[in-house]
């Protein structure tokens, strides 16, 4: 039996992307409302089009869109016939100056977003989620790093391949250089606090904001401290400080829907509903994609909170679209925008149970849920939760060896948590009767949902049972009417769709069987 | 109120002026001599010599000043004029016998009064005449062997550090500034330079070059109190931008806005520099990748990468040799710099030979 996407606590810890994806979310920008005003021109390029008018030769030409993309007024006739003039001396021309050239006359035919991630979808998954893109990646990283050991931003980079890979030590060494190398930089600070927290060094990911002052006055750093010091199980100092930032108007509303929301969540979690919805009715007023998956999340605490995340025209808000999509029983879209939110932060872990939930409990498409957990085992190698519902996808399409493959890999030594174990022990009776081993496999799904009683969770008690009666059907044992009694009396539940569906199925199962 | 046309430093052509020059041929806008915005431009003759002549146009002083500041009146604007002419001259002369050779010194001055216009005063300074400036020459020559552009580096990188060993910094280097007398390259148009013992009329301002060349830190606001490290940190990374333009055909300065993301580019940024500095270091890096790309030569391309990230770094306090940096002294002398430039041009020729 499979374990489920488990919807726990939420925090707005800081999502970690590349930063040129983070970048183009604006979560970098200033966050103050005083914007610099660009000037019309602002330094003038006449002596480089007189020049280049006159002389039209390559050097004229390179110089004059040389001071036109450090003016950023590449849009100008005179610059753009610079630039086509550059690529019509292709062979004479220098590389950089056929890059930049090109890079003018494409920014003034307007931009193209063709291989963004809102575009992909889950039959994808095997081209853009591989080990070797990202060993290449973390090559190439390397060798920039080895050529310009000074780029704080590359040390981040690699951090984040190496997360991706699940390689702990390494991923935490290289944010250790980036911090050493820029210990007061919104990007690199975020990033470190996301990386800590991810693999639960709370305490080293709350010092890093709590004693950065920073933090004082970054709206983006003043709300990860407070959500780390959530976890953490501590009041955070800032609360006031920042709601002081929000009460200031000094700060874009955009910049500190993060810092409400964090503060929103804190609130809600002390039972203050009303201040709550305030902070998250202020987070909304220009949401980022982590408030909107915060407000989504809230929603199921709060009702009153309840959105449609659409409305938002929020970049990258694929985390609030899944939950959105898979609450309101819309399996496919939710496994698509599962996908995108597992290729934009591929070391997180959520995405990769409710992507394999969704596949392979909802949809019963083995094959992508097989894809989701198998991308889950490069970023959280040894998994076991994973690896047993990689064991359970193959033993349900009686692909006995690969099952039997995936189940040695259980390190059976190390702690395993107790739904994980109860999920386990089911996983093996469904093995044992594939492999013609009834006796066993019932022993087993007996124990199961003796431990799940214990536990008192009727969802796993529920799974197991239904596991349990559909392996009796298909084996065609004679006592299978005291099961089946049992199975018509599961309880209705309507947050589990996967209990109703698979009730369903067995149901029918054992009246095609019965017939 | 002062007409444009009203300009009596356009109407020297043809003129015997009182230092026996004659001017023969007016000069449209000129390659060679930027910085001329505030100047007309003639060859003059005098003893079968022909020279380059730059007169300074009020009118031209007079349409700035009503830009800048509206309430400066014409006694102002001729003072602003005069001081920028006499500074020019001066500094030019300072230089003179103090083992400065790469240089373009002023050869004769003078003033011309030019009967019917409001101001008739018109002050001059007369020049070698160049063969062009270094975009004349790379033009000319498409395949333009490593040794010439690795030679006139050198040159320039000499004429730069000549001017430091007596306390001048060039400050506007860049490619219409440098100019070819045959084989030789020569820093031209002192009117912008920097001396630490000449009352400057930019002595407020804390770059006076080009601003399509400067250093990030100048771009972002940011400068050095120290004069030394200011003015000496910008001459580097300028010196360094030059080396990006003879082999990539690109200024270091547009390749560094390209590299940086749109939000983060001067003119869009609101933020400290301290703020900027590790995003201009990931578009530093970039850059010299970039740059590297534009070099076939494995060789050159690792030594001539290697120098642009030591002239060029972002952060001006890191600018410099590394070993300047540790040793006691400036971090900016560029004697390093020089005797790399000779070494590598002395390999390019012998590759060529052999």
């Amino acid at each position: 039996m499979a374990n489920i996407f488990e919807e726990k606590d939420r925090r707005v810890i800081p999502n970690w992307r590349s930063f040129k994806r983070t970048v183009s979310l604006g979560e970098l920008n200033s966050s103050t409302l005083i914007k610099a005003e660009k000037n019309e021109i602002l330094f003038p390029l006449d002596d480089y089009i007189f020049d280049f008018k006159k002389n039209l030769s390559l050097p004229h030409a390179g110089d004059l869109i040389s001071a036109a993309i450090s003016n950023g007024i590449v849009e100008h006739k005179d610059v753009i016939n610079a630039a086509k003039f550059i690529l019509s001396k292709k062979t004479l021309a220098t590389n950089t100056q056929i890059t930049l050239a090109k890079q003018i006359l494409f920014c003034t035919s307007g931009p193209r977003d063709k291989n963004s991630i809102s575009h992909l979808t889950v039959d994808t998954f095997t081209r853009v989620i591989k080990k070797e893109i990202l060993w290449k990646r973390i090559k190439e990283v390397r060798q920039r790093i080895q050529e310009f050991p000074y780029n704080p931003l590359l040390y981040v980079e690699l951090s984040r391949y190496h997360s991706i890979l699940g390689q702990e030590e390494k991923a935490k060494n290289a944010m250790k250089i980036a911090l050493h190398l820029s210990p007061n930089n919104r990007f690199i600070l975020r990033c470190a606090v996301r990386l800590f927290a991810h693999y639960d060094d709370i305490e080293f990911s709350h010092d890093l904001l709590r004693k950065n002052p920073l933090s004082y006055n970054d709206p983006w750093l003043t709300s990860a401290e407070i959500a780390i010091a959530t976890i953490r199980e501590r009041s955070s100092r800032f609360i006031k400080r920042g709601l002081e930032m929000i009460d200031s108007k000094k700060y874009s509303p955009f910049s500190i829907s993060e810092l409400s929301s964090s503060i929103a969540t804190v609130e809600l979690l002390n039972g203050n509903n009303k201040k709550s919805r305030a902070l998250f009715k202020h987070a909304l007023i220009e949401p980022n994609d982590n408030t909107l998956a915060q407000v989504e999340w809230a929603s199921k605490i709060d009702g009153n909170l309840s959105i449609n995340p659409l409305t938002y025209k929020v970049k990258s808000s694929f985390e609030a679209l899944s939950i959105d999509n898979f609450q309101n029983q819309k399996f496919k879209e939710a496994l698509d925008n599962t996908f995108r939110w597992l290729v934009d932060q591929p070391f997180t872990r959520r995405p990769i149970m409710l992507g394999a939930h969704i596949a392979g409990a909802l949809l019963n498409d083995q094959q992508t849920n097989r894809e989701f957990l198998f991308a889950g085992l490069i970023s959280h190698p040894n998994d076991p939760q994973i690896i047993n519902n990689i064991v359970y996808s193959f033993a349900l399409e009686n692909e006995i060896e690969e099952a039997k493959k995936y189940l040695e890999q259980i390190k059976w030594s190390e702690e395993i948590n107790e739904m994980t174990n109860i999920c386990l022990t089911a996983t093996r009776g469904l093995l044992n009767f594939r492999t013609h081993k009834p006796e066993l496999g019932r022993k087993l799904y007996m124990e199961a949902i003796e431990k799940a009683t214990l536990k008192q969770n009727q969802y796993y008690i529920s799974l197991a049972l239904l596991n349990w009666a559909r392996e009796e059907i298909l084996n065609k044992s004679a006592d299978i009417e005291s099961i089946m009694d049992a199975v018509y009396k599961i309880p209705e539940d309507k947050s589990n769709f996967d209990v109703s569906i698979l009730q369903k199925e067995v149901i029918k199962l054992f009246q095609i069987n019965n017939l | 109120m002062i007409a444009i046309e009203d300009n009596a430093a356009a109407n020297l052509l043809n003129r015997k002026l009182t230092s026996g020059w004659i001017v023969k041929e007016k000069i449209v806008k000129p390659s060679g001599t930027t910085g001329s915005f505030f100047s007309v431009c003639y060859l003059a003759e005098k003893d079968e010599e022909t020279c380059f002549l730059k007169a300074f146009d009020f009118s031209k002083f007079f349409q700035m000043s009503q830009k800048n500041d509206p309430a400066r009146g014409i006694v102002d604007v001729m003072s602003d004029m005069l001081n920028a002419f006499r500074y020019e001259r001066d500094l030019s002369n300072h230089c003179k016998g103090k083992h400065v050779t790469k240089v373009v010194f002023v050869r004769d001055s003078g003033e011309e009064m030019v009967e019917g216009f409001a101001v008739p005063l018109v002050p001059y300074l007369i020049f070698d005449l160049s063969d062009g400036d270094v975009r004349n020459k790379l033009a000319l020559s498409d395949k333009l062997d490593f040794a010439w552009k690795l030679l006139s580096l050198h040159d320039i990188a000499v004429g730069i550090r000549q001017l430091h060993n007596i306390e001048v910094s060039h400050q506007d280097l860049k490619p219409s500034n440098i100019l070819v007398f045959k084989d030789e390259s020569k820093l031209g148009d002192l009117g912008r330079s920097l001396c630490k013992n000449l009352p400057s009329p930019y002595k407020d301002l804390p770059y006076t070059g080009d601003y399509n060349y400067a250093p990030p830190e100048i771009m972002y606001g940011f400068w050095e109190s120290d004069w030394n490290r200011r003015v000496y940190a910008t001459d580097c990374y300028l010196l360094g931008s030059m080396v990006v333009f003879y082999f990539s055909g690109i200024s270091m300065s547009a390749l560094l806005m390209n590299n940086i993301p749109e939000d983060f580019r001067f003119y869009n940024w609101s933020g400290s520099f301290d703020e900027i500095k590790t995003y201009l270091l990931d578009g530093f890096e970039m850059s010299l990748n970039q740059f590297e790309k534009s070099i076939e030569n494995e060789y050159f391309k690792k030594e001539l990468r290697l120098i642009v990230e030591l002239l060029c770094f972002p952060l001006p306090d890191q600018r410099g040799h590394p070993k300047n940096i540790a040793s006691i002294g400036s971090n900016y002398n560029l004697e390093r710099f020089v005797t790399k430039f000779d070494l590598l041009r002395r390999k390019a020729e012998y590759m060529i030979k052999n």
